[in-house]
């Protein structure tokens, strides 16, 4: 009995491990075949990816020859790397302008592209919905200008960041009025918000003066720090009196965007408000104040800026003693102030010269 | 023909340079930032370096006043290549120590013009 007992125990453990190896060696071979099926699709899609690169950048650089036959190629893809086509297009589009640009703008409209994007931003799905008001802010079709403006009321947050960006691609200064009003109440999109109006470049600086004009005289101060900003980067020489009135804002980040603006754009006629701003009661303000006389550099707000240096406010006496060493006259006022940020200011002065 | 060094940390933008300068008959080295841009001019001694002005690590305008300070890179054209327009950004740039300023997103055609301008005047 014990003899065939244990055989039978034998056998079966013989069985298992015949199944268990067996298994082991179906894994194992699945596990094999499956990554090099993944890493023959990769490469085959970079293959894919490169052919198309490459007549792109035939169709929009080549030679009449390369061009007409790179064209051909794109209009003949069907199906999944129809939209893989569109994809690269649409990617490489915000990096061109000119011809080459409108080559590929071209080439995405006969292709159905518009309308499929104004299709998207209607989608339930908001990654779709992302898509397509990226699409439409790449392509500049400013007709669809109120489409992405409705998105802005989005209620995901990702979808609004996007048409905020695609508004600004679009280069339609329409869109500048309803893009404060999206910022005054989400202050996440501040970023977003100066990218996009700085996209629009100049042709935004008359609604973005108007706008805070209007707001000021109301006594509103609400979140326009970005309007500010961009009128600084755009170097808009026709803001210096709104930004001045800036300057006397309730809002204590507004008024300082309104320095730091006025300091880029680095008229004289700015010093006489900045000055003034000096004697302001929040230290932010009278800091940026005194960097913004820095950048404009002329002496003429150097004993001003000698004062500011005595007063207690470490942040605002360093950017007074900084703002003095871009001054022809600051480096004797500062050897001649007793204060130790004016020692600081000289001795890192010393220390970058050696660097130099 | 002319050798040129391009420094841009956006691929994209570095793979349509160098497409439209080795299509006009130049020899291009692509670079990915402002320190690699000032190996490349020293190991290549190019005719004309392109470079990007916001970049990681070494910026555009750092790499072109190091090319400046260096004796054996004396009178090599510099291009600058950036997203910001405005007055002040192009007098740094020419601060810096740049001949020609270009600015993205860019016309393939233009880049090609003023690069022949850039070689044409430092020869």
């Amino acid at each position: 009995m014990t003899v065939v007992a244990t055989s039978g125990f034998l056998g079966v453990s013989w069985i298992l491990l015949i199944v268990f190896s067996v298994l082991a060696a179906v894994c194992l071979v699945s596990l094999v075949v499956t990554r090099a099926a993944r890493d023959v699709w990769a490469v085959r899609s970079e293959h894919r990816r490169e052919l198309v690169r490459r007549s792109i950048f035939d169709l929009v650089m080549g030679d009449e020859d390369e061009a007409a036959a790179a064209r051909r190629d794109l209009e003949s893809t069907q199906g999944r790397h129809r939209q893989r086509v569109q994809d690269q297009i649409l990617t490489m589009l915000p990096k061109l302008r000119g011809d080459s640009r409108d080559v590929l703008v071209t080439l995405l409209l006969a292709r159905g592209a518009e309308r499929r994007a104004v299709a998207l931003t209607r989608s339930r799905s908001a990654v779709r919905r992302c898509r397509g008001a990226f699409q439409l802010g790449v392509l500049g079709l400013t007709e669809h200008l109120p489409v992405v403006v409705r998105l802005l009321g989005d209620p995901a947050f990702l979808v609004r960041r996007v048409a905020v960006r695609a508004l600004g691609n679009m280069g339609d200064p329409r869109a500048v009025r309803p893009l404060l009003l999206l910022g005054e109440h989400d202050h996440r999109l501040t970023r977003d918000l100066v990218y996009a109006l700085d996209r629009l470049g100049a042709a935004a600086a008359p609604e973005l003066r108007t706008v805070l004009a209007e707001r000021l005289a109301a006594g509103e101060h609400l979140h326009l720090d970005p309007a500010a900003v961009v009128l600084g980067l755009i170097g808009d020489r026709d803001a210096i009196d709104v930004l001045a009135t800036g300057l006397e804002s309730e809002n204590p980040s507004l008024a300082q965007a309104c320095a730091e603006a006025l300091g880029r754009i680095s008229a004289p006629e700015s010093i006489p408000p900045l000055v003034a701003a000096l004697l302001d009661l929040r230290p932010n303000v009278r800091a940026a104040a005194a960097h913004a006389l820095g950048s404009i550099g002329s002496s003429v707000a150097a004993d001003s800026l000698a004062d500011v240096v005595e007063e207690e406010e470490p942040q605002v006496s360093r950017q007074a003693a900084e703002a003095l060493l871009r001054l022809t006259a600051g480096r004797a006022l500062l050897e001649a102030s007793g204060s130790a940020y004016a020692r600081e200011a000289l001795a890192l002065d010393a220390v970058r010269g050696g660097r130099r | 023909m002319a050798r040129i060094v391009i420094a841009d940390d956006d691929a994209d933008i570095r793979e349509l340079v160098v497409f439209k300068l080795r299509h006009g008959g130049h020899d291009v080295v692509p670079v990915g930032d402002g320190a690699a841009a000032v190996e490349a001019c020293t190991a290549e001694k190019p005719d004309l370096v392109i470079l990007d002005v916001m970049m990681p690590g070494m910026s555009g305008l750092d790499a072109a006043r190091a090319l400046r300070q260096d004796s054996a890179m004396d009178g090599l054209p510099i291009i600058m290549l950036t997203a910001r327009a405005q007055e002040s950004d192009i007098e740094q740039g020419f601060e810096a120590g740049a001949d020609d300023y270009i600015v993205k997103p860019f016309s393939p055609r233009e880049l090609a013009s003023r690069v022949s301008a850039v070689l044409a005047r430092s020869r």
